[in-house]
């Protein structure tokens, strides 16, 4: 009963989180510490004055349409994905990167335009669906790396070698800006790969804004989709 | 209810889109009232709910269902909401310090005072104390606070030993405190 209860003690207190006989027979007897315990009551039952908007009666249908537009379609790029693994994936889009340069070499040849351009066409798609997915993965490993204290190294290694086709298919397709992008992921990624996870990192995460890059890159290449095919 | 919550997260896994729209529907308000409270506005917020759950749908086959699928997107919503506030941290922290308005002191029951007048005061106070707690001090405040997790389930969810947990919440009481106790102390 001698010891009075500390500050901190009320608080966990407040929240019924403190050891309560620690707590609850002194405030019984001590009207020092039940003053104490009042004034603090009067300040957190005041921060209940701080109130949140209550959206209406639309918004969880209106949160899903905008949800819905940005989702990964489950269309052929997901499905393949699924089957092929990353490699063979990268692989394939490596690929669509060939034959999109094939398709730019065939418009100055003599052959009938059709079949290049639709197979053209096809292997941009791929190609941008596949970078769109890479960069929105990106931007969650990244985050994780940033905030999270067990960093998921396997999966950068995997992105990082992942990103070296991606780049290469990009650059091959001609595009530059994508290229570029992957570029700079690429570094940051190589410097990640071969150190632990450290506070000073974390920080150059979060100062270079590249989790935003990503997720900037990522929303360009989707629109670019929506457009363009 | 948990059921069909486990059967719609194991259909939404697969691709399932109206699968995923169930457990949009039931989170959504709360992670947009779990938004509003740590970043402090609506556009934010809205921000988080979208961030959140396209986050959540991409990394869905890595929810292990060790902890329950509102902690899990919460802990979802409240890294992305940290992310926010730092980045805006970083491009405020050029900008000269707005410093708390000079509040006279007024008490809420001395005779022709509006309480409105001091309700607003007390609202004012505190929405500059929450902006001046740093990240971390904010998010496990406002999980214990407006959102009844326990000090466990902070830790959990941000990533906190339980020992900088309760030292985040006990900070942000103190400032709290500081900031409100001027503006309270006559009402006693
Ligand atoms: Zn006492």
């Amino acid at each position: 009963m001698n010891q009075h209860v500390t500050e901190q003690q009320l608080i966990l207190h407040y929240y019924g989180e403190a050891r309560e006989e620690d707590v609850a027979p002194h405030l019984e007897g001590c009207e020092a510490c039940r003053g104490q315990y009042r004034a603090l009551q009067r300040v957190l039952n005041a921060a209940d004055a701080l109130t949140v908007p209550e959206p209406g009666a639309q918004f969880e249908a209106a949160v899903w349409r905008r949800l819905e537009a940005s989702l990964p379609k489950p269309a052929l790029a997901e499905r393949l994905r699924g089957w092929l693994g990353w490699q063979q994936w990268a692989a394939a889009t490596a690929m669509a990167g060939m034959l999109v340069v094939a398709f730019y070499a065939g418009r100055h040849s003599q052959q009938p335009e059709l079949e290049p351009m639709r197979q053209g066409a096809v292997a941009s798609r791929m190609l941008l669906s596949a970078v769109g997915n890479h960069f929105d993965r990106s931007q969650m490993i990244l985050a994780e790396l940033a905030n999270e204290p067990e960093a998921p190294m396997d999966e950068v290694r995997d992105l990082l070698d992942a990103n070296r086709l991606y780049r290469a298919s990009a650059g091959q397709a001609g595009e530059l800006a994508i290229a570029e992008t992957l570029d700079e992921l690429e570094r940051l990624l190589v410097e990640v790969a071969h150190q632990t996870p450290n506070e000073e990192l974390r920080q150059r995460i979060l100062d270079q804004g590249i989790i935003l890059k990503m997720r900037l890159a990522g929303a360009q290449v989707r629109e670019r989709e929506k457009i363009e095919y | 209810m948990q059921e069909t919550e486990a059967a719609a997260i194991a259909r939404a896994r697969t691709g399932d889109g109206e699968a995923f729209r169930l457990l949009v529907e039931k989170h959504s308000r709360s992670v947009f009232r779990l938004g509003f409270r740590l970043t402090g506005n609506q556009h934010d917020a809205e921000d988080v709910v979208q961030e959140t759950f396209l986050r959540a749908y991409r990394m869905l086959d890595r929810y292990d269902g060790r902890a329950s699928f509102h902690t899990w997107i919460y802990r979802i919503a409240s890294n992305y909401s940290l992310d926010l506030l730092r980045g805006r941290k970083r491009m405020e922290q050029r900008k000269d310090e707005d410093q708390l308005p000079v509040v006279e002191t007024v008490a809420a029951d001395e005779p022709g005072v509006d309480r409105l007048v001091y309700s607003t005061q007390v609202r004012e106070r505190l929405t500059a104390a929450m902006e001046d707690l740093s990240e971390q001090e904010r998010a496990a405040f406002v999980l214990r606070h407006y959102e009844g997790l326990s000090i466990d389930q902070i830790g959990e969810t941000l990533g906190l030993a339980d020992s900088a947990t309760k030292n985040s919440i006990f900070r942000a009481v103190q400032k709290l405190r500081r900031a409100l106790e001027p503006v309270m102390g006559a009402a006693r």
